[in-house]
């Protein structure tokens, strides 16, 4: 889900009262510039948009065995060749913000998570039943539940920030290292 | 007043730590959260199943043939699941570990033979390390979520200049809270007859096991065998740690008779059910 239809869950009307509305969670936590500069400290970055190709695209889902999902790359760069990423994953369900430091060597130096969100109940959670409601965004369906702030649930896994991590890295070796 | 929020991919799982002081900055409260993410990850390399680096995989690998040493976190971790084990008459029992690889719920141990017939009794632990009598593997994923999410509470509340300060750890529903009182807590349910549920905290730790989120696969097994009937959605333990909150949550699942344990811990349990007579047990 990207900012704008995030900013459109929060503000169903007519349609939430229209359609079954199903609880969202969306919980913020660091800033992108809280999160760099735990990652970073200081050091003066530039912003970059990277744009990767769809061979580039294949080739890093190859190596990593991860789908690639979106071109572009909204990353920070040092002059020492040091990288701030700005990235989402899937995560049970929605989309969560990552924030990821990667070295002039490739090696990872922080993750955040920046924004989680999540859905529960059954049939959400299944895209034929999604399906139902092609044409609308998914966040329609969703309505954003501000109250309850602490969740005690069987454990989710964070398997996807696992994967996208790897994906990043891959990234970083065959595009990033290369700027 | 300052408050900071962070998330980190920890432990397998989302791991949350909020603080709020009235006298520290928000640097101050960074530094902490870094201290309580620093022992997180100290409890993950040490007790992870998953890292063939982990001194678990080191005991996995090795006890079964001499004693190896232990760092004292694992020391505690062992102790306190010997002490579970003997409580609930093995019910409760880190050598499940055999078992959960045959599930495919954990990886495959390479160039390790197990006795089947090997038990928690066959692990002894004294003041230089572990030792298998026989060989078998541990497992720690029921007890040492809980035990790191204690570890970072502590260090947090010892360091902090602040003996007010505020201190809110969940680790994928591992809770700890510093102010626990009047606190809300969901506990969402997968199923629509079953609502999300809206509790009070009752007491500083609560660890929420469910048994529904394995796709047909039990995530939480006794090596008795033991099938119930009306088994639970799921098993809310609230305990004064997390160590204990979590670990007890597999008890209430698996023991047909789990209250004198929970009294003794002096621990409280929700019960999710799917015929909806959820209750408690205290």
């Amino acid at each position: 889900m990207n900012r704008r239809s995030f900013v459109k869950a929060l503000s169903i009307g007519t349609a939430g009262l229209m359609l079954p509305s199903f609880p969202l969670y969306a919980k913020t936590y660091l800033s992108v510039e809280q999160a760099q500069n735990l990652i970073w400290g200081d050091l003066v970055m530039e912003p970059v948009t990277v744009e990767l190709t769809k061979e580039q695209m294949r080739s890093i889902a190859a190596a990593s065995d991860v789908r690639v999902r979106y071109n572009t790359i909204k990353a920070w760069k040092s002059a020492e060749g040091h990288w701030y990423i700005l990235d989402q994953v899937i995560g049970k369900h929605e989309n969560i913000d990552l924030a990821v430091g990667i070295d002039n060597q490739g090696e990872v130096k922080g993750i955040e998570v920046l924004t989680y969100r999540e859905t529960y109940g059954d049939e959400i959670m299944n895209p034929k039943w999604r399906a139902q409601f092609h044409g609308r965004d998914n966040s329609e369906i969703l309505r954003l539940d501000k109250q309850i702030k602490n969740i005690s649930g069987a454990t989710l896994s964070c398997r996807h920030v696992t994967d996208g991590i790897n994906r990043l890295t891959h990234t970083w070796s065959q595009v990033l290292s290369q700027l | 007043m300052a408050e900071i929020s962070r998330c980190k991919p920890l432990l397998g799982t989302y791991v949350e730590l909020s603080l709020c002081s009235k006298i520290l900055t928000d640097s101050q409260l960074l530094e902490l959260s870094q201290l309580g993410f620093v022992e997180i990850e100290k409890i993950h390399q040490l007790m992870s199943f998953h890292e063939t680096e982990s001194d678990l995989s080191r005991i996995n690998r090795q006890a079964s043939s001499q004693v190896v040493s232990i760092t004292s976190d694992i020391h505690k971790v062992l102790q306190q699941a010997l002490m579970l084990s003997e409580q609930t008459n093995g019910l409760f029992d880190i050598s499940i570990a055999p078992l959960l690889m045959e599930q495919s719920l954990l990886p495959v141990m390479e160039n390790v033979s197990i006795d089947s017939e090997a038990n928690w009794q066959d692990i002894v632990l004294n003041e230089s390390g572990v030792r298998f009598k026989k060989p078998l593997a541990i497992d720690l994923g029921g007890i040492a979520k809980g035990y790191a999410v204690d570890k970072a509470y502590e260090a947090i509340l010892e360091t902090s200049k602040d003996p007010d300060i505020k201190i809110l750890i969940n680790a994928g529903g591992d809770l700890r809270f510093s102010q626990w009182q009047q606190q809300p807590l969901l506990i969402p349910t997968p199923f629509f007859e079953n609502p999300d549920i809206e509790l009070l905290m009752q007491n500083s730790a609560v660890a929420t096991s469910g048994d529904y989120l394995l796709e047909g696969k039990h995530a939480i097994l006794s090596k008795q065998s033991m099938v119930l009937e009306n088994r639970p959605l799921s098993v809310s333990v609230f305990a004064e740690n997390c160590m204990i909150a979590d670990a007890l949550t597999k008890w209430v699942f698996l023991s047909p008779k789990p209250l004198e344990l929970l009294q003794i811990y002096k621990a409280k349990a929700f019960i999710i059910k799917h015929d909806k007579n959820n209750e408690w047990l205290n």
